[in-house]
């Protein structure tokens, strides 16, 4: 039985939409507007290996 | 042969003209690191979807990991809304696991649950959602996947 996952929405919340964002256990590290950029400033916040993820653009988003 | 069990990711989408009570939709999203022929790796987040004919990840991906789409083979492909993306292709290895397992774990190794070398995607088509497709050429044609969405999960058979 899998557990119940993180909710990556409140991870992400407050930040642009859009940003890419580079989280680490269950916070945001860097986020910004490219991704070689947020790895970049993850890396120098001492966070080599982030896992990358997109805020969406809107919450009511689908994907078809 | 082994089982891996997901936990669907649950979006909760606000009201929209055609669904005024709003929706709540079941994503079979998995944790992905792709490492690409030149060494370089990245972690993002994934769709199991059956409704792919490959896998396809962002284009931002290929310049995070270093690759020059100059050098890379291409064709296009189509989706929803458009017709001839193009799709720059690295031969990479794919590394599959459970994002929360990822997230909650206090280790900084990644243990993958599977491992394959694959023909990849990449394009900016897939930039707008970041997220990567997992789908039949390369991933579903070598494990068995069960979509169980009334239990909120998903099994992927390897």
């Amino acid at each position: 039985m899998a557990a119940s996952p993180i909710n990556l929405s409140d991870v992400l919340e407050g930040l642009p939409a859009g940003a890419w964002a580079a989280i680490y256990k269950h916070a945001v590290v860097a986020y910004g507007a490219d991704v070689q950029q947020v790895l970049a400033q993850a890396r120098a916040n001492g966070v080599d290996d982030p896992l990358i993820v997109k805020v969406p653009e809107s919450p009511e988003m689908l994907f078809l | 042969m082994a089982r891996h069990t997901f936990a669907y990711r649950v979006i909760t989408v606000p009201p929209s003209p055609p669904f005024p009570n709003g929706q709540t939709l079941a994503r079979a999203h998995v944790l992905t690191q792709l490492t690409g022929s030149n060494g370089n790796s990245i972690k993002a987040v994934s769709c199991v979807d059956s409704g792919a004919d490959g896998c396809a990840f962002p284009m931002s991906f290929a310049l995070a990991l270093k690759l020059d789409p100059l050098k890379m083979e291409r064709n296009t492909a189509g989706g929803v809304g458009n017709s001839s993306n193009i799709v720059y292709y690295d031969k990479i290895k794919l590394e599959v696991g459970n994002i929360d397992d990822f997230l909650a774990s206090s280790m900084t190794t990644f243990v993958p649950l599977i491992v394959k070398d694959i023909h990849a995607g990449f394009t900016t088509g897939l930039d707008a959602s970041g997220i990567g497709l997992l789908g039949h050429t390369g991933f579903l044609d070598s494990c068995i996947a069960t979509f169980d969405q009334r239990n909120l999960q998903f099994h992927l058979d390897i």
